[in-house]
């Protein structure tokens, strides 16, 4: 139980990985002395998807981990 | 009439620039960056940095102190005392560097705003402690708007980082070359393959680079996605370099690595009395600014700060630096800067025009060199004649300690040990005799149990070295007549 939420988020995270490897096999035509970030923000926006879910995922799991917390203690009380 | 200088360090940004107007270091803000200079002050996040130590602070001044037309406000930022590089940083100053930048980040992103840039050399070490300098690198986040500085992050912080950590420690010099940071396809191309295996390294560095090759001339603007980021996809962005970065160490391996704890040229009494003898000098000569040339891992440089100094304690072995930093870290030691400068080849003027960073000597003269078993370094393994170093040194400190190790030494024998002997100067007579061409000998004693003697000597430079620049004199320069006993 208490691995799930890491699994979760990094098997999101290797689909996403995988997804954006795709983006390397792509042909690569060269242009230099253009605008030097563009790929830099087109990869954000890509991943940008995977980073708000592991975000969402590890605020999840430490509400749900304090929630627990404060329940078991509760119970010891 | 105002004597002003701009800093020729600063002149990429439009938002304002750095200068001196009578002295006084000053930052003008131009018009353009009212609304996110107002908005870096109003929503907190100003004073919330300040106050945890991240962001250098400022006291607004007159406006009319502007420069130039079309300034908004003007600042006084506290002067940081001494500038260093990221080429001179060991892996954890970097690595600390890069942690703050991104804590930056978050905190900025929490508050609507976001860093404009994440270049290395907007930090600096102040007290032991990295710290943001450059104030307008903070603007307002447009709606859904990506981190345009991800890529100056990347090959700032992650790409060396990743290198030194898998490659070679050494490899940080690379920096040197390569201001902006280091080409994301070079980085790529010489990490080992395992790095592709790591979501982390693949995501930011090797698919970084392939991305910025297939998009180069593409406007990014017009992507589909662009303005679709959220906040919150942004901190998953700065929680995964932050982890990446976390995890990466150059730790010191081996035996070679464990005996810079030791010194083995002395015995506990010869190096009790040399210490003693050191603080004796300091105390003397009472200087505001120590450079510990050759320092290894920092135990002069300890002393010299607990004496009061701001101590820059430089070696050029990453390994001696590291364990330096790590020691004053632990210790919460303030008054040491370990730095990672290579004597025989100091860090040279560099980037536009040469002039935007400065050469090590040029952030001179320090009041008091500490040269402790540093020349026969110098004069042995690297053929530097003693006439050479002593004419730089001379440049270099107002005064000097010089240790001078004998050929007869069994230090100095080593580095003799597979090679000829053509060091015929290398006597202390002839050192010496060239000394007083660039120094007065003030003061000098035999370092007990050995055949090593130190000499304290004022430089006869000191008139156009940086004293003068500084606004010294001679009546306030350390005086060494306190100097006395064995």
């Amino acid at each position: 139980m208490g691995r799930t939420p890491r699994i979760a988020v990094k098997s999101a995270v290797s689909t996403t990985g995988v997804a954006v490897l795709l983006l390397a096999v792509l042909p690569t035509p060269v242009y230099a002395y253009l605008d030097p970030v563009s790929g830099s923000i087109i990869l954000q926006v890509i991943a940008a998807g995977v980073f708000a879910g592991v975000m969402t995922t590890k605020r999840y799991w430490a509400h749900l981990k304090r929630a627990f917390g404060n329940l078991r203690e509760r119970l010891s009380r | 009439m105002s004597e002003f200088h701009r800093n020729p360090a600063s002149f990429r940004d439009p938002s304002g620039f750095v200068y001196r107007r009578d002295g006084l270091l000053l930052r003008q803000v131009n018009d353009t960056y009212r609304a996110h200079y107002d908005a870096l002050m109003e929503s907190g996040l100003y004073d919330e940095l300040v106050s945890d130590g991240l962001l250098v602070p400022h006291d607004a001044v007159d406006p009319a102190l502007a420069m130039t037309p079309h300034a908004y406000q003007v600042i006084a930022p506290e002067p940081v005392p001494f500038i260093s590089y990221p080429y001179e940083w060991c892996f954890g100053q970097l690595k600390d560097a890069a942690l703050l930048t991104l804590g930056v980040q978050r905190r900025a992103l929490e508050r609507g705003l976001t860093l404009k840039d994440a270049s290395a050399f907007n930090v600096q070490f102040v007290e032991g402690r990295p710290i943001l300098i450059d104030t307008l690198s903070f603007e307002l986040r447009g709606e859904g708007e990506p981190w345009i500085a991800y890529r100056q992050f990347c090959q700032h912080f992650l790409a060396p980082l990743l290198l030194m950590a898998h490659v070679d420690v050494r490899l940080s010099r690379l920096f040197t070359s390569f201001l902006d940071g280091l080409p994301l396809d070079l980085v790529s191309d010489l990490l080992p393959r395992r790095t592709w295996l790591r979501l982390s390294s693949l995501l930011h560095i090797h698919l970084h680079a392939r991305s910025l090759r297939r998009y180069s001339g593409v406007r990014a603007t017009e992507h589909r996605l662009y303005r679709s980021v959220s906040q919150t996809a942004l901190l998953g962005l700065v929680d995964s370099l932050e982890s990446a970065v976390r995890r990466l160490s150059a730790d010191p391996g081996g035996t070679e690595w464990a005996d810079y704890e030791r010194d083995h040229n002395y015995s506990d009494a010869a190096r009790r009395a040399k210490e003693e003898q050191v603080l004796r000098v300091l105390e003397a000569v009472k200087p505001e600014v120590v450079w510990d040339l050759g320092a290894n891992t920092g135990a002069f440089s300890r002393i010299a700060a607990r004496a009061g100094a701001r101590v820059i304690s430089l070696d050029g072995d990453p390994s001696a630096v590291e364990l330096n930093y790590r020691g004053i870290k632990e210790e919460g030691e303030t008054g040491v800067l370990p730095l990672l400068v290579d004597l025989a080849c100091p860090t040279p003027a560099s980037g536009w025009a040469n002039t935007e960073r400065d050469s090590l000597e040029h952030r001179g003269p320090a009041d008091l060199l500490l040269a402790l078993a540093l020349i026969h370094h110098l004069g042995i393994t690297h053929n530097v004649p003693i006439a050479r170093i002593l004419e730089w040194l001379g440049r270099l400190g107002r005064h000097v300690l010089v240790e001078f190790v004998p050929k007869s030494d069994p230090q100095a024998q080593r580095l003799l040990l597979s090679r000829e002997d053509i060091f015929h100067d290398f006597t202390q007579e002839s050192f010496e005799r060239t000394a007083r061409d660039y120094f007065a000998i003030e003061w000098q004693r035999p370092v007990a149990d050995t055949g090593r003697t130190l000499y304290l000597m004022r430089s006869l430079d000191g008139a156009t070295s940086g004293w003068s620049r500084a606004g010294g004199t001679e009546a306030n320069a350390p005086q060494v007549d306190a100097v006395s006993g064995t």
